[in-house]
C-alpha cells in the first residue's frame, strides 16, 4: 500500500513538472530548412537562426511572430549560428566555406574565409570562449580559432580525421567538442590550440554534440547508442543513460539555467528533459509529427528548438 | 602526340577537381562500405542503387518512400538532387546542402562513377 502511495505521488509530482512546461510554436517561411537556433539572453530579445537551404540568417520577433532574413551571399549554407557579447550573429557558413558575422542594425556582413590551402572543410558549429576567440568545428576534420580583433585566424586537423561536429565552452571558459564520426569528445588548450581525445565509455557512440553546466561538467548526446553522457572534468568519470524509447537517436544537448538537460531525440520525434538529480527523463512534443530537431539553445524560463522538418520555432517554457 | 598530353592532363584535372568536390560529401559519405557509422550510406555502388534501400542504414522516411515511389540513382536523377535534395524529395534529411554549379555537379558525377563503383 505504502509502494503504491510513493508511486502515485511520483506520478503526480512527474504530471506536475510536465504541466509547468508550456509549448509555443513559430512559422517559418516554407523550406528555409532551419538548422540552428541562439535566443539573445534579455527576455523577449530576438531569436536568431540559420536558414541552411536558402543560405540566409534568421531574426524570429518571439512578441510579434514577425521574421526577418538576411542574405548571406552566393552559395551561402549556414550550419550554426552563436551570439557574441554585443548581440552580433556569427555564423559558421559551410556553403561559403568562411566564418561569417551580421551587424545586427545595419545587417552587414563580414566574412573571413578559411584559407585556401584548406580547402572545403564543412563547417560546422561555434562557440566564444571567455577571452572573445571564436573557436569552430569543420566535419571534414578540423577545428580552427578566429580573433576577430586581429581577424587572425588558424585552421588545426583534428585527432581521428573527419567528425569535428558541436562545439561548447564550461564558465571558465575551456572549450570542448564532441566528433560525431570521431566517437570521442576534446578539450582544447587555447594556449597551445591542442586538442586532447577523451573517450566515451561506449565504444562508436558517435559523440554529437556537447553542452556545459553551471559547474563546468559537460553533458553529450549521442547518435549512435541514443545516450545522453556526462564527463566530469575534475574527477575524469562517466556517466551514461540511454534515452527512453526504442532505438533512440540522441542528437542535440542544452543545459538550461537550472542544470536540467534538455535532448532532442529523433527516433520518438520528441525533446527529453533530464533531472539530474532524480536521474529521470521527461517528455515533450510540439504539434509536428516529425520535427528533426538538430540544435538547442535557451535563454532564462526558456528553451527553443529550431524543427528543420516542419519550418518551425518551437519555444518550451517553464518555471 | 599534343592532342594526347592535352587529353590526359584534361582527365588529371577532371579526377583532382572530382576529388576536391567529393570533400562537401566526405563529412557524412564514404566511398568505403566498411565505414558504417558515418551520418549518410556509403556511395559504394550507388549508381543503379533504389534510394533508401542499402542494408543496414536508418533512412529517412522521405528517402524510403522516394525509393519505394520508383527513385533509382543514375546521373540524371543524381544531377537533380544534388542541384536541390529538398525540392527533390521534401523532408530528406540533407535538405539544407546544395551543390548549385552545373559544372561541378557534372564533375562529381563524372567522377563518383569511377569511384564509387
Amino acid at each position: 500500500m505504502l509502494r503504491l502511495f510513493i508511486t502515485l505521488i511520483l506520478v503526480l509530482a512527474a504530471a506536475m513538472a510536465a504541466a509547468q512546461v508550456t509549448v509555443q510554436e513559430y512559422p517559418l517561411p516554407p523550406r528555409l530548412h532551419v538548422h540552428d537556433v541562439w535566443a539573445d539572453p534579455a527576455p523577449d530579445g530576438p531569436v536568431w537562426f540559420s536558414a541552411q537551404r536558402s543560405g540566409q540568417l534568421g531574426r524570429l520577433d518571439p512578441k510579434t511572430g514577425k521574421v526577418d532574413l538576411i542574405p548571406l551571399g552566393q552559395d551561402s549554407a549556414p550550419h550554426g549560428v552563436i551570439l557574441d557579447t554585443d548581440g552580433s550573429p556569427w555564423l559558421t557558413d559551410g556553403g561559403q566555406n568562411a566564418i561569417v558575422r551580421v551587424d545586427p542594425k545595419t545587417k552587414a556582413v563580414t566574412k573571413w574565409p578559411l584559407p585556401q590551402a584548406r580547402g572545403y572543410v564543412n563547417l560546422n558549429t561555434a562557440v566564444f570562449d571567455r577571452a572573445g576567440v571564436h573557436w569552430f568545428t569543420g566535419q571534414n576534420g578540423v577545428y580552427g580559432r578566429l580573433d576577430p580583433r586581429t581577424g587572425d585566424l588558424k585552421v588545426f586537423d583534428a585527432p581521428k580525421g573527419r567528425g569535428p561536429y558541436g562545439i561548447h565552452a564550461t564558465p571558465e571558459g575551456v572549450v570542448y567538442y564532441a566528433s560525431l564520426a570521431g566517437s570521442y569528445i576534446a578539450r582544447i588548450d587555447a594556449a597551445t590550440n591542442q586538442a586532447t581525445v577523451i573517450e566515451p565509455p561506449t565504444p562508436g557512440q558517435g559523440a554529437r554534440r556537447v553542452w556545459s553546466d553551471s559547474t563546468g561538467v559537460v553533458w553529450v548526446s549521442e547518435w549512435n547508442s541514443g545516450q545522453l553522457s556526462r564527463y566530469d572534468p575534475r574527477t575524469g568519470q562517466w556517466r551514461e543513460w540511454k534515452a527512453p524509447g526504442a532505438r533512440p537517436r540522441a542528437y542535440a544537448v542544452y543545459v538550461d539555467e537550472t542544470d536540467k538537460v534538455w535532448v532532442a531525440e529523433w527516433t520518438g520525434q520528441v525533446m527529453l528533459r533530464f533531472d539530474p538529480a532524480t536521474e529521470r527523463f521527461e517528455s515533450f512534443k510540439s504539434s509536428s509529427g516529425t520535427a528533426d530537431v538538430r540544435q538547442i539553445h535557451g535563454r532564462k524560463g526558456e528553451v527553443w528548438t529550431p524543427e528543420s522538418a516542419a519550418d518551425k520555432l518551437v519555444v518550451y517554457r517553464y518555471r | 602526340m599534343f592532342g594526347l598530353v592535352v587529353g590526359l592532363s584534361w582527365v588529371t584535372a577532371s579526377a583532382q577537381d572530382g576529388a576536391r568536390l567529393f570533400q562537401r560529401c566526405y563529412a557524412c559519405h564514404s566511398l568505403d562500405p566498411a565505414e558504417r557509422d558515418l551520418s549518410g550510406p556509403t556511395l559504394r555502388g550507388l549508381f543503379g542503387r533504389r534510394a533508401g534501400t542499402l542494408n543496414g542504414f536508418e533512412y529517412s522516411t522521405a528517402m524510403r518512400e522516394a525509393g519505394q515511389r520508383g527513385l533509382t540513382w543514375t546521373t540524371e536523377t543524381l544531377d537533380r538532387f544534388l542541384v536541390d535534395p529538398e525540392e527533390m524529395i521534401a523532408g530528406v534529411r540533407m535538405g539544407g546542402v546544395r551543390l548549385r554549379d552545373p559544372a561541378d555537379r557534372r564533375t562529381l558525377i563524372h567522377w563518383l562513377q569511377n569511384a564509387a563503383k
